[in-house]
């Protein structure tokens, strides 16, 4: 789930930083820089792990600040493909569930990969959608929840359980240049997950199962 | 349609423009693996389980969230010692 990446920078460090020693200086600036943000193809940047080393420190013809280059390693959060990982439920609607883990929202498991055989209730109008089924009105607005159905009984999918998926794909979209208004905001790192198997899916389905074995 | 690329550099986690503007080089992008276990020690040896006001220690926000996630699996009730431990029994 978690890599370290060595990343080479040429860092102007601001006049603002010079009352502070050079290496916490450029550590801070490095953080601000870096902290949460997505690297293409490397992942969401957890932390600044350390700095290898420091070299430079020239001041460049119409520039006010020092110019460092900068060997660091910064703790990515990139999980690899067939990864189990813990989440919670963020929003259920026809297309899927996004879930999140606190630190990273983005996501997605498309209802093709939820436990099959399942079904979709609205919140709203209460109605039924089975998974072989395609509703009339536009799906990707409604809200509701999923259920497996297994032996004749419903196994909801709901935001209190802690829910278990196995990563499917990571995926680093383009920028794009241009965005309808009402579009979703962007996300610079998705990730795409499945619960189609055994032990997938709400931890709570599978504790009741073994309460009930016992 | 409307033009929105400046909001999106500002407002939005993304660092691939970074490769030009930024002029930043990956060197080794899996230098290492980490462990949930190791993450969880690193942010708490930078002081994210002593302060509980979350203001003073030096802890972003972010890496408080990773904190958080991480006290709640297995790494929270791991050691050193036990990891150890178990590495000699399986030998």
């Amino acid at each position: 789930m978690f890599y370290l990446s060595k990343i080479e920078h040429k860092l102007p460090l601001p006049p603002s930083r010079f009352v502070l020693p050079i290496r916490e200086a450029i550590h801070m600036e490095l953080e601000k820089l870096f902290l949460d943000k997505v690297i293409a193809n490397l992942g969401l940047c957890i932390s600044v792990y350390d700095i290898r080393s420091i070299d430079g420190g020239f001041i460049f013809p119409g520039d006010g600040a020092p110019t460092y280059t900068v060997v660091f390693n910064l703790i990515m959060f990139r999980p690899f493909e067939k990864e189990i990982i813990t989440a919670r439920l963020l929003s259920s609607d026809a297309d899927g569930l996004r879930l999140t883990i606190g630190f990273f929202d983005d996501i997605y498991i498309p209802a093709s990969r939820l436990p099959d055989p399942n079904h979709f209730v609205e919140t709203e109008q209460k109605k039924r959608v089975f998974s072989g089924q395609e509703s009339t009105t536009n799906s990707s607005s409604k809200k509701g929840v999923w259920y497996w159905d297994y032996n004749e009984q419903e196994y909801p999918i709901q935001d209190t359980d802690v829910i278990k998926f196995r990563v499917t794909n990571v995926s680093y979209p383009q920028i794009p240049v241009e965005q309808p208004k009402e579009s979703k905001p962007f996300a610079p790192m998705l990730i795409s997950g499945a619960m189609d198997d055994d032990g997938l899916g709400p931890v709570s389905w599978w504790f009741a199962d073994e309460d009930e074995d016992e | 349609m409307t033009f929105q690329s400046q909001s999106i550099l500002t407002s939005f986690k993304w660092l691939d423009w970074a490769q030009n503007t930024l002029r930043v080089k990956n060197l080794e992008g899996n230098a290492s693996a980490l462990t949930n276990f190791e993450v969880l020690d690193f942010l708490r040896a930078k002081g994210a389980s002593k302060d509980p006001t979350r203001v003073i220690a030096k802890v972003a926000q972010s890496e408080y969230k990773v904190y958080d996630y991480l006290v709640d699996t297995a790494a929270s009730v791991q050691t050193r010692e036990s990891i150890n431990e178990f590495l000699t029994s399986v030998k």
